[in-house]
């Protein structure tokens, strides 16, 4: 996507109600999760007084303040709805910055760097770009997964230890993480 | 029909929810990763859990003494693993001291005509780390990489994957990593008693978490070879006499390692012998001199002095392995009849009562 300030404004299906807001320059924020409606714009309006549940978005209406009267079953739907997405933002931006570190240590600039001789750039080039293949087809399994997981959950606190659950017993960043220590043998590729 | 006194027992223990183990350990002090997950290979028994020890006793170690060289000890293993008469060898490379101390030793001590059998297993990760040593000895044989399904690929293939684990447990202890960057090199040659909870502080990132777990650990000083003065006298003999057995068997932790693929038919590492870890016991002063970065010395000698190529005393020790689990799913625990164990309610029938 373009570096523009972005808008993704998360709402409800049924009630049209918004559940989350969320800007942002570089990353793509949609989610496929059920129930919900996302729509990104590219805009730089305020929306520091958009609060979610209170706040109705139609792409033809705008934003408008909702009715107050909800029932009870539809706002822990709501709620449930609402923590989902958010969880949902958290993974997406490991997820997000993963994609950029693929990006850019398989980018032609870094392996050029790699300080491999012309006799073995190839082969490296060519395994390379298999594990480029291999990460992405894993992110993508890897979504899927989570959304079809979400999607099974039904109360707030099943969502927080799904999540937690995720944050101890998956990695989630190791890319960023491995390029802090790394530490290369030898000189740059000239 | 079970023995009568048939008692459930783990042979490793990957889940990293401290929080949850809460519900069904009453040392809650001790929930810190790693030191949750230890396996006693000592008479005193720390452990949280019951474990089936599949690892030698250090009484066992301890009984006969030995004088091979780390160079010895190299050799040994190298064309010990001929001995298993694969035609398949893949040898899991990932660049750091350890995985090219093991490819040294093969390159230096196989026979030629041997050397066909061989492919590696790396990621992008393993070249970056050590693009000289990829260039000069690894471009040149069949690559795999590590993101693969490997346990299912080495029975298909019918191959044994030898690894660079446990190397760590003969040389010192990662905890040191942590404890040199907050506190100075200086730390390792301190008191154990004095400086080692403050080391686990900075390890675990959590303050006055170090001073419950040492104490449940230190009735393992009585049992050392010779007396544990500093902290890296302390911190190895902790991986070394409670970590082993975790390390050896964390392969399983990753749901996408297959369970049949085993240890022994389908996976070895290469550090896991007899020889070396005698070396360890015999050999403390060749472990580490004053310094983090002089971690393992001997291992980066070993490798300069093959390659020809003095950068490799530049190796630093990184954790590799966690780069191989990309969006990987830990598995809680692997009981002793390689049956996974699905739930923390399940996982309660092996906790250790004291």
């Amino acid at each position: 996507m373009s570096e523009r300030l972005k808008l993704f404004i998360y709402t409800d299906i049924k009630t049209d109600r918004v559940l989350f807001v969320k800007k942002s320059i570089k990353f793509n924020f949609f989610t496929p999760l059920k129930g919900v409606h996302v729509q990104a714009l590219s805009t730089e309006l305020d929306v520091s007084g958009i609060k979610p549940l209170y706040h109705t978005y139609d792409p033809l209406k705008g934003f408008q303040t909702a009715s107050p009267t909800l029932t009870k079953k539809d706002q822990e739907r709501l709620a449930l709805l609402k923590r989902k997405l958010e969880v949902s933002v958290l993974l997406l931006t490991s997820i997000q910055i993963m994609k950029e570190e693929i990006k850019s240590s398989f980018s032609n600039e870094a392996l050029q760097k790699t300080p491999i001789s012309d006799t073995n750039f190839k082969k490296y080039w060519l395994f390379v770009a298999e594990e480029k293949i291999i990460l992405l087809k894993r992110i993508k399994v890897f979504l899927k997964k989570f959304y079809d997981k979400l999607d099974s959950i039904h109360s707030i606190s099943q969502v927080d230890d799904f999540y937690n659950y995720l944050q101890l017993n998956v990695n989630l960043g190791v890319y960023s993480v491995m390029n802090r220590e790394r530490k290369a043998v030898g000189g740059k590729k000239s | 029909m079970r023995p009568f006194n048939y008692m459930k027992q783990l042979l490793s223990l990957s889940i990293k929810t401290s929080q949850s183990l809460k519900s069904i350990i009453s040392e809650s002090a001790v929930l810190f990763d790693p030191f949750d997950k230890t396996v006693s290979r000592l008479t005193y028994k720390p452990d949280l859990f019951n474990f089936s020890l599949q690892a030698e006793p250090i009484s066992e170690l301890t009984k006969q003494t030995s004088s091979k060289t780390w160079e010895d000890c190299c050799a040994d293993r190298a064309l010990n693993l001929l001995k298993y008469n694969f035609d398949n060898y893949w040898f899991a490379y990932s660049g750091g001291i350890d995985s090219t101390n093991m490819m040294s030793s093969v390159l230096k001590f196989w026979p030629a005509n041997e050397l066909k059998k061989i492919s590696v297993v790396l990621s992008h990760h393993s070249v970056e780390e050590n693009p000289s040593f990829f260039d000069k000895y690894i471009s040149r044989f069949n690559l795999i990489n590590s993101l693969l399904p490997i346990s299912k690929m080495l029975m298909t293939n019918k191959a044994l994957l030898v690894t660079g684990e446990l190397g760590d447990q003969l040389f010192g202890s990662d905890i040191l990593a942590s404890g040199c960057k907050v506190l100075g090199d200086e730390i390792l040659s301190k008191n154990y008693l004095d400086y080692c909870p403050q080391v686990i502080d900075a390890y675990t990132g959590v303050k006055t978490s170090g001073r419950k777990i040492f104490e449940h650990f230190l009735p393992i000083v009585s049992e050392a070879p010779f007396p544990i003065k500093t902290t890296h006298d302390f911190f190895w003999w902790l991986n070394f006499s409670q970590k082993w057995q975790h390390v050896k068997y964390r392969f399983y932790e990753n749901k996408d390692w297959c369970l049949e693929a085993k240890y022994g038919s389908h996976i070895l590492h290469f550090y896991d012998s007899v020889d070396f870890q005698r070396w360890s016991l015999n050999n403390h002063d060749l472990k580490i001199k004053n310094t983090w970065k002089s971690y393992k010395h001997v291992a980066k000698k070993f490798i300069a002095d093959f390659t020809l190529d003095q950068r490799q005393h530049d190796l630093l020790k990184i954790q590799s392995l966690e780069k191989t689990y990309v969006l990987s799913e830990k598995r809680i625990a692997v009981d002793s009849h390689f049956r996974q164990v699905n739930s923390i309610e399940e996982l309660e029938a092996y906790v250790r009562k004291t």
